[in-house]
């Protein structure tokens, strides 16, 4: 038998499940593969806990960015900062043209934010809209508009696009393009999730990408993707009740946070469980009352804005 | 995606962060198996990447950060002469975990390990990039600089020894 190359990524080609008959012919004479197979299942259970990124990004804020600020608080991104190499650069370059340029992408930035509590609507400048759910963010430059339609957003939105040149949604974990439509874009911790109420939605993540038409919807999280088929024309969030399906516990705390500005805090709880069902938007007890008996918790609150929730005894 | 943006800038870096400090977090952790110390020396890359933030071009940020997190690791081992032993260090990294991820079987996790500690560190990289973060082999060849040949070939060398060593029943 011809001693070629492949045989030293066999098995890392029969993982991804990619081979030749040549090479599937060898595995069948290969033993112990079963056992090697659970194995890589049991070794899935074995995930890190999530990072919590916001944390970490306030101790590196706090030795970096905020270390050259000397303010301390949020991170300013309107004004930028005037490094000597930059200038250097700048005049160096054709002044008039490089300053010109260089103010076009940095000072005309608009940012929106929706606080927790609280939701927002967006009018960009060719009558697209945008509806930020509470706790999200926008961003977008208005003078280069007419060349190119394109927002980062931060949280959670449903947009209306008018037709016109590619529009592009970018978040943490994904980027979205579209013609002109309608369609919802989450974007939170490791979860990316785009729904598409009209058009046609192309969604990139993890070096892969999806298009969605009308009534569907792709979610991506830790590296897995699932479609989605949705039931109803808009997204649940904008029609004053929250809507969970299997989601985990973390996720509906967390949403329940944003929606009533609240600080939840759990004990004993384990938040990986999943919860399905619908809750209000507008009546704080009746909401954490439905998932707490649900998930056999009791919850209370210790003031106007913290919640202590425990398992039910 | 981005556009090539200087990373000395605010938002550009935070985002940096944002997309890839969950994975160097795992590759340290892969590498030191211990959760909080994963979680500063994480800290600490970005942060050199700030300092450093003039020569780091966008396009190649991503294998520019596994390299300042192999170093980082590589010096602290050197710094607190404290070997890389998979299970040894073990103790102090229980109890940063969430009680969730205790709860696994005590034992099932101590064979698991053990097994995985018979690996070559290159090999041992690529299969826990694989298995725990998810990455396909392209990726995993951009972050840490090689080809995707040598990544396959690390990885079968990985489910080889990992094969042979759940045989033998250990």
């Amino acid at each position: 038998m011809k001693q070629n190359n492949t045989n030293e990524a066999l098995l890392a080609r029969w993982l991804e499940g990619n081979l030749t008959a040549e090479e599937r012919e060898e595995l069948v004479r290969m033993d112990g593969l079963d056992e090697l197979a659970q194995y890589l299942r049991d070794f899935e259970a074995r995930r890190l806990p999530p990072l919590d990124k916001e944390a970490m990004w306030r101790a590196i804020a706090a030795k970096t960015i905020e270390k050259t600020a000397s303010k301390s608080v949020t991170i300013k991104t309107r004004q930028p900062r005037l490094f000597p190499m930059a200038w250097r650069v700048a005049a160096a370059v054709a002044l008039l043209l490089g300053i010109g340029v260089w103010l076009f992408s940095y000072v005309g930035i608009e940012r929106y934010t929706a606080r927790v509590g609280e939701t927002r609507l967006v009018s960009l400048p060719d009558g697209s809209s945008v509806h930020l759910n509470a706790g999200s963010r926008l961003t977008f430059s208005p003078w280069i508009w007419s060349q190119r339609r394109r927002v980062n957003l931060e949280g959670q939105a449903y947009f209306e696009v008018q037709k016109g040149n590619a529009f592009s949604v970018v978040s943490d974990h994904g980027l979205v393009t579209v013609l002109g439509t309608k369609f919802d874009v989450y974007d939170r911790d490791n979860v990316l999730k785009v729904e598409c109420y009209e058009g046609e939605v192309t969604v990139k993540s993890h070096m892969a990408s999806d298009t969605i038409t009308a009534g569907q919807g792709v979610k991506v999280s830790n590296g897995q993707r699932a479609k989605l088929s949705l039931q109803a024309k808009r997204p649940a969030w904008m029609s004053g009740k929250l809507h969970f399906a299997e989601n985990s516990l973390r996720e509906v705390f967390e949403e329940i946070e944003r929606q009533y500005n609240l600080d939840i805090q759990t004990t004993q709880v384990d938040l990986a469980r999943r919860f399905t069902g619908v809750i209000p938007k507008s009546d704080v007890n009746v909401a954490l009352g439905m998932v707490c008996s649900a998930m056999k918790l009791s919850y209370q609150k210790t003031d106007d804005h913290t919640v202590q929730i425990r398992p039910a005894r | 995606m981005a556009e090539t943006k200087n990373l000395c800038d605010d938002a550009a870096f935070r985002a940096v962060f944002m997309r890839y400090g969950e994975s160097i977090r795992n590759f340290i952790y892969a590498k030191c198996n211990d959760l909080a110390l994963a979680e500063d020396i994480t800290q600490d890359v970005f942060v050199t990447l700030w300092q450093r933030c003039a020569d780091a071009d966008p396009e190649t940020v991503k294998s520019f950060l596994y390299k300042i997190a192999s170093n980082r690791v590589i010096d602290y081992f050197r710094r607190n002469k404290v070997a890389a032993n998979y299970i040894s260090n073990r103790k102090s990294s229980v109890d940063h975990i969430s009680p969730q991820f205790l709860l696994e079987e005590q034992e099932y996790k101590v064979k698991l390990d053990r097994v995985l500690m018979d690996i070559p560190e290159p090999s041992r990289i690529v299969f826990l990039m694989s298995r725990m973060e998810r990455l396909k082999y392209d990726e995993i060849a951009e972050r840490l600089d090689i080809s995707v040949k040598a990544v396959e070939k690390r990885m079968h060398k990985a489910l080889l020894i990992i094969k042979s060593r759940i045989g033998k029943k250990i």
